[in-house]
């Protein structure tokens, strides 16, 4: 069992790593092929208000949300040759860490599995000397199958309430 | 160092206003003295937008909002008003609000206890006998500016005598009633989202006055992947009954917005922005003028700037995911571009619906506006991205010398003629391929930016 937490922790981890590496390459076609058919992603308004994260995050009020269909037209458009936001020689370099695992549970012959982990967004634009910086929580299930893994549900818990950047053009 | 920029601006002034030619320096996207100059000029000076009243509904209720960089806690006393609370203590400056939003019957200074109550009156201070036994508390209540409110909008304004909030919409208010006030009033579904980045906040404020161009260059892509698409009233990119209606005066008799219309291609048509027809018994016939009330009826799409950083659009059969079947909705949204610095500005975007119709609908808006606008929005995210490229340009010395054109539909280069049978204030021009309204707003600031002081 403890070999199997251990084996669990090691496919995920790099599940992860290896889908950074992906969005940070802007392979999105690559992306979605880890995206689960029943994907729920959600970056929710954070405000400043209140003692807990509980309190600051607001439910039904996203920046973004949606589902695979949702990102299959998103990437479309960003490849077209007036999506411009993806035209912007936007360099994103995405640190993963702090993965911990919540829970494992068994559904429908798969296993899922509940883990947090901290994302820092590192944002370069063109030649600029300056970056943005962007960081955040991450709440993910991630479906383990036998050949390989997907992302079923992401919730995104910003750290900011006013964000820094002039557009999220991108997944988090 | 002001000379240099009092002389572009005297330049502008004359090129842009006593020659019509439409022509401005770059720069004026990119400039610290510019930036101050708007924060004496302008920002200090009009009446700007600060939130919508649904926001703080109960006594005690408050948001934090910014004029620049100034904060105001925006907050329903205990009689009721809505006050604009300087967020900071009379004592030693210190703020009193940490957070964006909530409710308070007092707020106490954290650093030696100074205590206001929701009206911004000084009600206590710790061991007050000891030290300041004869001060008189109500000298020393919290600095406020003047609020306003108008069709549920709240607006705030530094200078403490001058026009009222009504008196410097003046005309704009038969635009406003029917947006705010013939849909049945709006409300808030969510609140807004916010972001810094750095633009110039005149980009935002310029485009939203009207730029249908850049709509169909720009944006080519929303309609190629069906987020807006042909809509049910049959204009995808012109309907001859499409107006923009510039010029629109203040009391002050000075251009305070423009706004543009697009219309349904039949007049026996009814689109009510795209409301769909189960909802339409929210809306408020009588609350507006015959007139108004069929401007409504036909609109597809409305967007308009209000002098100075308050802009809004609805825009009818939208969506943010095309392979889905989802109901098409209309965009909502509305926002304030508040300069925080020279070529830096933040944006408050909030997703609004008439308060009457149902939740559900009002749900579907929200998923729709921040689809298609906010800052993952995939409408908007081309914006910001091009506004920011824009005001980099304008960052340096020779962006002094090289004059940028905002000439479409100036006499001179295109006869537009006028649409004299509109019954509404301004002037109303018979299409949206023209660029008249981003004039508007430009006549204003520069009237604005070389007024004497």
């Amino acid at each position: 069992m403890i070999e199997d937490k251990f084996d669990l922790y090691i496919k995920c981890s790099g599940f992860l790593y290896n889908e950074a590496l992906l969005l940070d390459s802007n392979k999105f076609d690559e992306w979605l092929e880890l995206l689960d058919e029943d994907l729920e992603y959600a970056i929710p308004i954070r405000i400043t208000q209140g003692e807990s994260v509980e309190d600051e995050v607001v439910n039904d009020s996203f920046i973004m949300k949606g589902g695979k269909k949702y990102f299959m037209v998103h990437v479309k458009r960003l490849k077209h040759e007036y999506g411009w936001a993806a035209k912007q020689r936007s360099r994103t370099r995405r640190f993963i860490s702090n993965i911990l695992i919540k829970n494992i549970f068994t559904s429908n012959d798969s296993i899922y599995v509940e883990l947090t982990n901290n994302l820092l967004l590192i944002r370069t634009e063109k030649d600029e000397y300056s970056t943005i910086i962007l960081s955040a929580l991450r709440k993910d299930t991630l479906k383990v199958l036998k050949d390989r893994v997907l992302l079923a549900k992401r919730y995104v818990i910003l750290d900011h309430s006013n964000i820094p950047m002039h557009n999220l053009y991108f997944p988090l | 160092m002001y000379d240099k920029t009092y002389e572009m601006l005297k330049r502008m002034k004359e090129d842009f206003i006593d020659r019509n030619l439409g022509e401005m320096p770059l720069k004026v996207f990119n400039d610290e003295n510019i930036f101050q100059l708007e924060l004496r000029k302008i920002f200090s000076k009009k009446w700007i937008f600060l939130g919508f009243e649904s926001e703080i509904p109960n006594i005690g209720d408050y948001v934090v909002r910014h004029i620049g960089p100034d904060q105001f806690i925006v907050i329903r006393g205990s009689d009721g008003k809505i006050r604009g609370l300087f967020n900071s203590c009379r004592h030693r400056g210190t703020p009193l609000c940490l957070t964006e939003r909530g409710n308070a019957r007092e707020f106490m200074c954290p650093y030696h206890g100074w205590a206001y109550n929701n009206k911004g009156e000084l009600i206590g201070i710790p061991y007050k006998e000891k030290h300041l036994e004869k001060l008189n508390l109500s000298e020393w209540g919290l600095a406020q500016i003047r609020v306003e409110t108008y069709d549920g909008l709240i607006f705030g304004c530094m200078e403490d005598n001058g026009m009222s909030l009504s008196e410097y919409l003046g005309d704009f208010k038969w635009y406003l009633d029917i947006i705010f006030k013939a849909t049945g009033g709006m409300e808030t579904i969510e609140p807004p989202q916010r972001l810094v980045a750095d633009f110039d906040w005149k980009l935002g404020a310029e485009q939203l006055t009207s730029d249908r161009i850049h709509t169909i260059v720009l944006h080519k892509t929303l309609v190629i992947y069906n987020f807006i698409g042909k809509s049910r009233f049959g204009t995808a990119i012109e309907a001859p009954d499409d107006v923009t209606i510039t010029e629109i005066k203040g009391g002050d008799g000075l251009p305070v917005g423009s706004i543009g219309i697009r219309r349904t291609e039949r007049k026996e048509d009814s689109a009510f922005l795209g409301y769909p027809k189960e909802e339409w018994n929210a809306l408020a016939k009588d609350s507006v003028s015959a007139e108004q009330w069929d401007i409504l009826r036909r609109a597809v799409s409305v967007v308009f700037t209000l002098f100075p950083n308050f802009s809004g659009f609805i825009l009818a059969d939208a969506t943010d995911s095309p392979l889905e079947n989802k109901p098409r909705v209309p965009i909502h949204s509305f926002r304030v571009w508040n300069p925080l610095g020279p070529g830096l500005t933040e944006t408050w975007v909030w997703t609004i619906a008439p308060k009457g119709m149902s939740s559900e609908f009002k749900k579907r808006v929200s998923e729709v506006t921040r689809g298609t606008f906010g800052i993952a929005g995939n409408a908007e995210m081309d914006d910001f991205a091009h506004w920011r490229d824009i005001s980099s340009a304008a960052k340096g010395i020779f962006a002094e010398k090289v004059k940028i054109a905002l000439k479409g539909g100036l006499p001179t280069i295109k006869e537009l003629g006028v649409r004299q049978d509109w019954k509404g204030p301004g002037l109303c021009r018979p299409t949206q391929f023209l660029e008249e309204g981003q004039r508007t707003f430009w006549r204003r600031w520069i009237i604005e930016m070389t007024r004497e002081m």
